[in-house]
């Protein structure tokens, strides 16, 4: 029988996870042996969260000390993918902001590479949209950058 | 509201480690904060950003920013086809490193002169030609004659007793640069093979797509024979610029109307 220690999101909502999960984060495991409550991970987010260290819980450690391959992997595996696509962006931004907070570093990239993704190839209307951002250069602005960036377009 | 633009700037720091150069200006024209984020000064941060954009995605560009010049304006001069002097686009112009631009041929002309030239109408004596770096076009040896002038001026002002010591001092200078010049150069000729390369492929897969569209009777909408015939699908292959879906939208436009009086023309010759 594996060990387990209990997370109780900020709303309230208590998960009892295996330990080994805990282990293999440094911030999760700060908490290793007591019940842990996270101040800034509600129910709905940590459950997905959770979800994704339960699929990896086999992975073999990462060597984050080398910053470079870390960065170099563009490649999402199907499992990942899948699971990231399942989301909204809402949800999306959220499973980033909390493996942020809880030192997951491969969700994390996983949710980064997602969002670079989403912007990859796009018009400037088209990253707006997506995004829901407001265009709030002056018309002068724009044109100054339009003629800045001309360079880069094709005729 | 947007959590894109809530994000914690380590976070979108991040995001901008997967995306190419050309996104990366992209998105630095969606609104102020990604313009100052990724365009305004010179940071650490901001120049990170882009070398390793550059780093990951123009692997063939592994040589940094020659001196006075940021990533991102490196990027430019890298993928930019315009000529310095005259401001057209020409797809044979090269970058001149030794005089920090890029030129086209005709524009190189008016401005440089042959080594031979320089000495058999003594312009310039040959001992100060040795203190700049040439350029070669066609493997003959020239000089910009916006540097070879001031250096010829700079050596006619010398005492006897100075001039020795500046010469040694100069050549020195120049045999930096020359070693310099030459690597670049031959990153250059690789890169240009690489990118071309790179730029077919992303046309090609476009026009395989296009390939596929149907008619509703149930016959091709295009013939890649006759698309290969259209000039604007013919040139667009000449560039080393990235092929963006910028590009494509412009390229497609082009190619599907002159698709369209190509068939005009065919159906015409037949009839």
């Amino acid at each position: 029988e594996n060990e387990t220690i209990t997370l109780r999101s900020s709303d309230g909502i208590e998960f009892h996870i295996d330990a080994r999960i805990a282990n293999r984060y440094t911030l999760l495991n700060n908490w290793n042996g007591e019940n842990a409550s996270l101040p800034n991970v509600t129910g709905k987010v940590l459950e997905k969260v959770l979800e994704w260290c339960e699929h990896h819980i086999n992975d073999p450690p990462l060597n984050y000390d080398n910053d470079d391959s870390r960065r170099r992997n563009f490649e999402i595996d199907d499992w990942d993918e899948n699971f990231i696509n399942c989301v909204n962006q809402d949800m999306l931004f959220e499973i980033i902001l909390a493996a942020n907070y809880l030192d997951i570093k491969p969700l994390l990239d996983i949710g980064c590479k997602t969002v670079a993704n989403m912007i990859k190839s796009k018009s400037l209307e088209e990253i707006r949209s997506t995004f829901n951002i407001v265009n709030d250069f002056t018309p002068e602005e724009e044109e100054a950058i339009r003629r800045e960036n001309e360079w880069a377009d094709d005729q | 509201y947007s959590p894109l633009i809530t994000l914690p700037p380590e976070i979108f720091l991040n995001i901008c480690r997967y995306l190419p150069p050309f996104d990366l200006l992209s998105l630095s024209r969606v609104c102020r904060l990604f313009y100052n984020d990724l365009c305004l000064g010179e940071s650490v941060t901001i120049q990170e950003i882009w070398r390793q954009s550059r780093l990951i995605f123009m692997p063939y560009r592994q040589m940094g920013p020659p001196e006075g010049m940021n990533e991102k304006e490196y990027v430019r001069f890298l993928v930019e086809d315009k000529c310095y002097f005259c401001g057209r686009r020409n797809k044979n112009s090269r970058i001149y490193w030794e005089r920090g631009v890029r030129s086209c041929f005709e524009c190189l002309k008016t401005r440089t002169k042959s080594q031979e030239e320089l000495i058999e109408s003594k312009i310039v004596p040959p001992a100060v030609l040795h203190l700049l770096p040439c350029s070669y076009t066609r493997s003959i040896p020239i000089f910009w004659l916006d540097q070879i002038m001031p250096k010829h001026e700079e050596f006619k002002r010398l005492t006897s007793q100075e001039c020795l010591s500046w010469m040694e001092n100069q050549r020195n200078i120049t045999e930096q640069i020359e070693k310099e010049m030459d690597s670049r150069f031959f990153e250059d000729m690789a890169a240009k093979k690489v990118q071309k390369t790179e730029r077919k492929h992303a046309i090609d897969a476009k026009i395989n797509e296009l390939c596929l569209e149907m008619n509703e009777n149930g016959t091709h909408k295009y013939l890649r024979k006759y698309l290969d015939q259209c000039h604007s699908l013919k040139n667009s292959y000449k560039y080393i610029r990235p092929f963006t879906e910028k590009a494509w939208r412009v390229l497609q436009r082009k190619v599907t109307r002159e698709y369209s009086e190509l068939m005009e023309q065919e159906k015409e010759n037949m009839t």
